[in-house]
């Protein structure tokens, strides 16, 4: 089963536990690569290149470049969870 | 409730579903092209013609696909983190910030609208999966055995 197997077949609505959400390293280095490196693209301006003058205003391509900031801090800040702070974080372990 | 074991837990399936929805995008980008490639080709260059525009665009199509795929799963985890709850609005949730990320490079509108659109179509396909299920439990409802009538007399 998977998250687009899950579009076709919904499962019932329920809350998920805690262990189930909880932060493990895989989901860590997931996330600080998504952030650094979505992050990287969106703040290098590479998204909008080789576009016509004038297609996106200015404030646009400014937005875009903040949230690709932001993303970098996210993922900077997720890279170091449990080593560099926030060192008595607690893992699952994925079976 | 207990944890479901039928799946892969949630970074991975990341992965997984990345690689399925590029398999299955290469697999129908092969059968589009192929026969958009025969179609456009002229006589005695039709097998050839399919080939090569299979090897020109099969990829490209399950590239798109897997794009998709792989943020749309990225996102509905992040989604279920957050919202630490399992419900048809994680799809749609996901959908709506699938569909903006891949159209950021249009423009503001473009975003908007793709994001909106993405959300509205996952939210159909959500609804017509629900409906579904719950015609396919009632149709498989319990029911009574007809048990025979014991009062009615058996002759004398």
């Amino acid at each position: 089963m998977s998250n687009i197997i899950d579009i076709f077949v919904p499962p019932k609505p329920r809350d998920l536990s805690e262990d189930e959400t909880a932060d493990c390293v895989p989901c860590q280095m997931m996330a600080f690569l998504f952030g650094v490196g979505g992050g990287l693209y969106f703040s290098s301006g590479r998204v909008f290149k080789g576009e016509k003058i004038g297609d996106n205003p200015m404030w646009w391509k400014y937005t875009v470049r903040t949230g690709g900031l932001a993303m970098i801090a996210y993922g900077a800040y997720r890279g170091g969870q449990g080593w560099l702070w926030d060192k008595d974080r607690v893992y699952k372990r994925l079976q | 409730m207990s944890a479901d074991h039928t799946r892969d837990p949630c970074p991975i399936v990341i992965l997984n579903d990345f690689g399925g929805a590029f398999a299955m995008g290469v697999i129908g980008g092969c059968v589009w092209h192929g026969i958009k490639g025969f179609r456009n080709s002229p006589y005695g260059e039709r097998r050839i013609g399919a080939i090569s525009a299979i090897k020109a665009r099969a990829p490209v199509v399950g590239g798109n696909f897997g794009v998709w795929g792989g943020l749309f799963s990225l996102f509905d985890c992040s989604v279920k983190a957050v919202r630490k709850r399992e419900d048809p609005l994680n799809a749609i949730i996901a959908g709506f910030f699938t569909g903006g990320a891949l159209a950021i490079r249009g423009g503001w509108k473009h975003t908007r609208n793709s994001a909106i659109t993405c959300a509205c179509i996952l939210g159909v396909f959500e609804g017509v999966g629900m409906m579904f299920q719950r015609y396919m439990a009632w149709q498989n409802r319990p029911v009574a055995p007809i048990l025979p009538d014991s009062g009615s007399p058996m002759g004398a």
